[in-house]
């Protein structure tokens, strides 16, 4: 019998060691359970089903290559595994169930201040206000089914979950000093 | 992508540009930013000059710039050194060596980002027990080139890194709460032998000195030596060297 694990997404563009160093092995580092990585140009639906859980990472600032593998992508919808889009991994997860995508006014990068606007397990421990760190050019609108959890004074979405799914969406890096977001997740 | 490094010579920008290469890309140079100001936020501060030996061992070329390291000025010199070196040598994207500093990324990404470029941190939030052994492994010899926090006396200015000092460090976190990676400032390293250096450096004369807890190794006179003959790289192994013809050519 396989050992259950969690499946970690490589949403950047290009599969290169030096953008999974930063934005794969922190999440995969912040795990204390198995855990493996699959570039998203790879990405089949057994993958999915054969993990416990699916975590998208996020991916450079210039990179939004990601957008357009959103189509291809649609069979996600159909899957049960729950799932957990970090930065570009949670535009990924808002465009497809239907959030539009836009670029922000001016990118968002480094510690920024954030307030929780819904209680919620995966956010119980931190304050109403926190911080954490940020490093994105877009913003995705809250979907249909989805509610906010956390804004900014930027950005009304910075983390968002699914009435009826087990589908979350961080806009912020929690891997950065936020681990407990991403254990909470997996537990 | 060509790719320009930030380099200081320390353990983290050297290890950076080992990754770049193996992740194959191609340096197109090493940036230094020599500061000033010896409390420089954003930049690494002694030996600067001794950079070029390291960059002449790796045969990268090195872009030597002067700053203030006032903490807003030497921030506008980088990114004016970026836009040059982004004109000139056509890159696309930049490397750092940041590790933890949300300091250091975040203006890092910006300057990258306002000019257009694509901005790598293959360092970004590795555990410090598991950096420092991975330099180890892959055959990096480092040298503790400043030292300034309570529990770096004496006996650490100008040692050589070992897995049993890495342990020591390690305790230090724990007994005095200094970064075992030395991104506080607590030390700063100079990076002697390394996979991706033809010859090593050896320190042939250095004059230490000593400011209350803060002591410096000023590296007075090095040269680059031969590397014996049974240590190859994991990158480009030894025998398949290009010839000196070719390498100019290439450039």
């Amino acid at each position: 019998m396989t050992q259950p694990y969690v499946l970690i997404v490589n949403s950047c563009q290009n599969e290169d060691l030096l953008t999974k160093r930063e934005f794969v092995w922190p999440i995969q580092r912040a795990l204390h359970t198995p855990s493996k990585t699959i570039h998203i140009s790879k990405l089949k639906k057994a993958d999915v089903l054969a993990a416990n859980a699916i975590i998208f990472s996020g991916c450079q600032l210039k990179d939004n290559g990601f957008v357009k593998r959103v189509p291809k992508l649609k069979w996600l919808k159909d899957c049960s595994t729950p799932m957990l889009g970090i930065c570009a991994g949670h535009q990924l997860l808002g465009m497809l169930y239907g959030g539009k995508i836009s670029h922000a006014e001016k990118p968002m990068i480094g510690w920024t201040k954030l307030k929780k606007k819904a209680a919620h397990p995966l956010t119980a421990h931190l304050n109403k206000v926190f911080s954490a760190y940020e490093l994105h050019g877009n913003l995705i609108s809250v979907p249909k089914g989805f509610k906010t959890l956390v804004s900014s004074a930027h950005n009304p979405n910075e983390m968002m979950v699914h009435a009826k799914k087990k589908i979350v969406g961080v806009e912020f890096h929690p891997e950065v000093r936020n681990e407990r977001i991403i254990q909470k997740f997996v537990e | 992508m060509r790719l320009c490094v930030l380099f200081s010579g320390g353990k983290d920008s050297t290890y950076a540009v080992h990754l770049a290469k193996q992740a194959g890309h191609e340096v197109a140079c090493l940036l230094s930013m020599a500061p000033h100001n010896k409390e420089s936020f954003l930049f690494h501060v002694p030996n600067m000059h001794m950079t070029e030996l390291q960059a002449k061992s790796m045969e990268i070329p090195l872009v030597l710039v002067q700053t203030s390291g006032k903490k807003t000025q030497e921030y506008m010199d980088l990114k004016q050194a970026l836009q040059t070196i982004k004109k000139t040598q056509r890159i696309q994207g930049i490397v750092t060596g940041a590790v933890n500093s949300i300091y250091q990324a975040t203006r890092m990404q910006t300057i990258a980002h306002e000019l257009g470029l694509y901005c790598f941190n293959p360092l970004w939030q590795t555990k410090p027990s598991a950096h420092w052994h991975e330099l180890l492994l892959q055959g990096f010899e480092i040298m503790l080139v400043s030292v300034a926090a309570h529990g770096l006396d004496k006996k650490w200015l100008g040692k050589t890194i070992t897995s049993e000092n890495v342990d020591a460090l390690i305790a230090l976190e724990r007994s005095h709460g200094i970064s075992p990676i030395g991104e506080g400032g607590e030390y700063e390293s100079y990076v002697v032998d390394a996979p991706l250096y033809w010859k090593k450096i050896r320190v042939q004369q250095f004059k230490d000195e000593w400011k209350g807890l803060q002591g410096t190794r000023h590296i007075m006179r090095a040269q680059l030596v031969a590397k014996p003959k049974s240590v190859s790289t994991d990158i480009i192994p030894a025998r398949k060297r290009p010839t000196m013809k070719a390498r100019r050519k290439k450039r």
